[in-house]
């Protein structure tokens, strides 16, 4: 399997409403990024970088709806983002049908430099079946690929641990030829994202969370003793074998993760925010 | 089957070692010593008996030291310094660290449950706020849930945290009318249709926020509630809807009479409150979570019917008190793994200890507490330097536990995370500060983040803790030195190829125990801890640093 399998999701070439799981997508921009994809050479070699703003974000206010801006306007008169003036917001794409077309709040020049550039798609109203309204269990379905539907209401599993796991069954936890990096790195929350977890707990995911990956292969080595041999047959051996194949994972991954990351240089300047803070800056670049 | 029937007999030490760890912060070779001895029955009272705090409130009364010299540590009413507050937070989540560390019995334990169950950001709250907010989750910790949650309504950290502050009946907001049910109470069902959660309905929030409104924040502590003593927000009756609130077939179409007046008010509440927990699934909830935090991530159609509906049941028959569903369920047969042939496959070890379990146990357990500086004469190493920056920041945050500023109202994923739980705390993140927590106490640095020479202000000398702290029976007898260590350490007693490897490989380094027993009467003649220093602080690093030492 291919990297870019996992992107066929994509639509490719001249696009139009698009499927997933019986569900119509629609990304507008036509076809903007999924040209730049399918048009792209060598992406095996690239990773799909997830980020996730947790919180609220008053969305409305992000994409403004230029077609019913009138109706906004009315209903938010307080709190309106205007639409001429200094403080107007910003036309995304007036090529658009006119009931696609949206305005970005004004602080977001630079998505729309690289909107303009084709690098950035926006996809709208992603929802589910049966909404559930809990801030709680919403993530929880988002992060499982779930929906509101009794039969997926609760998967006990996320649809990238999924997507990884079909994608890459031969690997268990620990590097393979074929596959030398772990198939995932999460940076940010210390605590598992639900959307790696997969049924058979491999440790395929990496938690780099707060660590500096420049000395973890050295920092790693420091730490643990011999592995437990004889694990008893009870909930106290299950938690230690689930323990080991942490640690497991994290020795065999460490070494080429201190490697992969001191070989990048970080070639822009970023600004001093978390989330540019994060080592991730130096894996992209 | 699962079964609550009490345990018989006196405990014993691994039973005795088992209890404490699950429940108290304040883990000691003594005190499992002691519990060993009793029955269940006596030690589980012991464990629930309500212990004082050693100081009530944090204080710093050190001029030299204090930068806000001559005011009080809580803002004194109208008195606003944002920049101090801020700083003298630190006073307060300290305050409460202090004491749960020293607590030899439930209650901070508890008071934590209810933090995670009801949880605030500190980050949300003043610093007085949020003082009332953990004195009222201690107040209420052992005594009685449904009081406990109708206190929170009235709480001044919860109306601002989940803007209850700003539910007023031409304007509802519903964000903390839906806590109230998802969260802190009744808990959300299945979806069994638009708006139907099995237990309530989306206009059954819609109610409740109109309940809800009218709660006010005040800011200066003039007003505090006359059953606890803490300080509280108030009511505004021109902000509260007055009229009537009908509630779904899920809570059998309960109307509540609206009032005006803030008497009135105050009975909605209760009518509201007394609604809700008329509902079965409210004790059933509150069991759950209990079992989860206590006993197991696992909840299996067994343990539903034969252990959390009889204990919910007892919650119930006793009108939500606390401590009875505590006492029937760390005295029942189930908690020991005693209601089945099998007494050693479930339950010990089964759960993985939390960063703060780790780390304040292993202090009580070396003793180290004794070196923790003086909270009324080292007021800034105390509050400050120990508990600001090296247990919050740095022993519990770089180990996934930001406790005090959970990310959201859920609290911390460890606890309530399906289907993982506590596995949560244990992960490719979290490993490196959990496994360097020995090398931090031996060294009394940091060993890791941004300055790992740093001192963490406490320093394990682990030849003395050895010769003095009367654990040992025979500290030049290796193989009882390694034995005794083990015992209570580990949550089972190791397989013999296990302990041959903390024996033979670790301690002894395949030496002949005879070297041991040499180097250690060198030491106690000589004073020179060189020699026998080496293979005990190897013994200490590799049993904090095994699996088997995560787990409780």
């Amino acid at each position: 399997m291919k990297r870019r399998n996992f992107l066929r999701i994509a639509p490719s070439a001249a696009i139009t409403p698009f499927v997933v799981n019986g569900y119509k997508m629609r990304p507008f921009a036509n076809s903007k990024i999924a040209n730049v994809l399918s048009n792209c050479e060598g992406l095996d070699e690239r990773a799909l970088v997830l980020i996730q703003l947790k919180g609220g974000n008053d969305g409305v206010n992000t994409l403004i709806p230029i077609a019913q801006y009138d109706q906004y306007a009315n209903l938010r008169s307080d709190i309106k983002v205007p639409d001429s003036g200094a403080e107007a917001f910003i036309p995304l794409d007036n090529t658009l049908p006119l009931d696609d077309q949206v305005g970005l709040n004004p602080a977001m020049t630079g998505v729309k430099e690289l909107y303009d550039k084709g690098w950035v798609n926006i996809v709208q109203g992603v929802g589910y079946e049966n909404p559930n309204q809990s801030h709680f269990k919403s993530t929880d379905l988002w992060l499982s690929g779930g929906d509101g539907t009794s039969e997926n209401f609760s998967l006990g599993t996320g649809w990238m641990g999924r997507s990884m796991q079909s994608l890459f069954p031969d690997v268990l936890g620990a590097p393979t030829t074929a596959m030398p990096d772990p198939l995932g790195i999460q940076i940010g929350d210390p605590n598992p994202s639900l959307g790696f977890h997969t049924e058979t707990e491999h440790q395929n995911v990496i938690n780099l969370s707060g660590q500096d990956p420049a000395g973890f292969f050295s920092l790693i080595q420091t730490i643990g003793g011999a592995a437990m041999t004889d694990i008893p047959d009870s909930e106290y051996g299950d938690e230690i074998s689930y323990i080991m194949s942490v640690e497991q994972s994290v020795n065999l991954y460490a070494q080429r993760i201190t490697e992969v990351f001191n070989a990048g240089t970080n070639e822009g300047n970023y600004p001093a925010f978390n989330l540019a803070d994060q080592p991730l800056k130096q894996w992209l670049d | 089957m699962a079964s609550l029937n009490p345990l018989q007999g006196v405990l014993g030490t691994r039973q005795a070692a088992h209890l404490l760890r699950r429940t108290s912060f304040k883990y000691t070779k003594s005190k499992v010593d002691a519990m060993a001895a009793q029955s269940a029955a006596d030690a589980v009272s012991a464990l629930l008996a309500p212990q004082p705090f050693l100081m009530d409130q944090p204080v710093y009364d050190d001029p030299a030291t204090d930068p806000v010299e001559n005011i009080t540590w809580l803002l004194p009413p109208g008195l606003d310094l944002p920049a101090e507050d801020f700083i003298l937070r630190r006073y307060v989540l300290g305050w409460w660290l202090n004491e749960a560390l020293h607590d030899p019995g439930i209650g901070h334990k508890m008071t934590l449950f209810f933090h995670q169950h009801m949880a605030i950001s500190a980050s949300s709250a003043s610093n007085a706020m949020y003082f009332d907010y953990l004195n009222l989750l201690h107040w209420g910790s052992l005594g009685n849930f449904k009081k406990l949650a109708t206190k929170l309504v009235l709480d001044n950290a919860m109306l601002r945290y989940l803007n209850n502050n700003e539910n007023t009946k031409n304007n509802p907001n519903e964000n903390f009318a839906r806590e109230f049910f998802e969260l802190f109470t009744i808990g959300k069902g299945p979806q069994i249709g638009p708006g139907d959660y099995t237990n309530y309905t989306e206009d059954d929030i819609v109610q409740a926020a109109k309940v809800l409104t009218g709660f006010r924040v005040l800011g200066n502590r003039s007003v505090s509630d006359p059953e606890t003593g803490i300080p509280s927000g108030i009511i505004n009756v021109n902000q509260h809807d007055t009229g009537n609130k009908t509630f779904s077939d899920k809570f059998q179409g309960t109307t509540i009479t609206g009032g005006g007046t803030t008497l009135q008010i105050i009975q909605e509440l209760n009518d509201f409150v007394d609604m809700i927990f008329a509902q079965e699934e409210v004790s059933k909830l509150f069991c759950r979570r209990i079992y989860h935090f206590f006993v197991s991530r696992i909840i299996t159609d067994e343990i539903e019917s034969d252990i959390i509906e009889p204990l919910a049941a007892t919650m119930r028959n006793n009108n939500y008190e606390i401590k009875p569903v505590l006492q029937q369920l760390f005295e029942s047969q189930h908690f020991y793994d005693q209601d089945d042939s099998d007494n050693s496959d479930e339950i010990f070890g089964g759960l993985i200890k939390s960063p703060l379990d780790t780390v304040f146990q292993s202090i009580n357990f070396f003793g180290l507490d004794s070196q923790i500086p003086s909270p009324t004469l080292n007021v800034a190493r105390h509050y400050g330097t120990f508990y600001s920056q090296t247990i919050l920041n740095h022993m519990l945050s770089l180990a996934g536990m930001p406790l005090f500023f959970p990310n959201d109202v859920a609290g911390y994923p460890g606890y309530y995370q399906e289907p993982d739980y506590n596995r949560q705390f244990f992960n490719s993140s979290t490993i490196i500060a959990r496994y360097k927590l020995p090398a931090m106490l031996l060294t009394g640095t940091r060993q890791i983040g941004g300055a790992p020479n740093a001192p963490i202000i406490l320093k394990l000398d682990i030849a003395q803790w050895v010769e003095n702290s009367g654990f040992f029976s025979d500290a030049s007898d290796p193989y009882a030195l390694v034995q005794e260590f083990l015992r209570y350490t580990l949550p089972e007693e190791p397989s013999n190829d296990r302990f041959n490897y903390y024996y033979l490989t670790v301690f002894l380094d395949n030496l002949p125990p005879a070297d041991w027993t040499y180097e250690w009467q060198n030491y106690l003649d000589t004073g020179d801890d060189t020699e026998v220093k080496i293979p005990l602080e190897r013994l200490v690093n590799a049993v904090m640093y095994s699996p088997e030492f995560q787990t409780m």
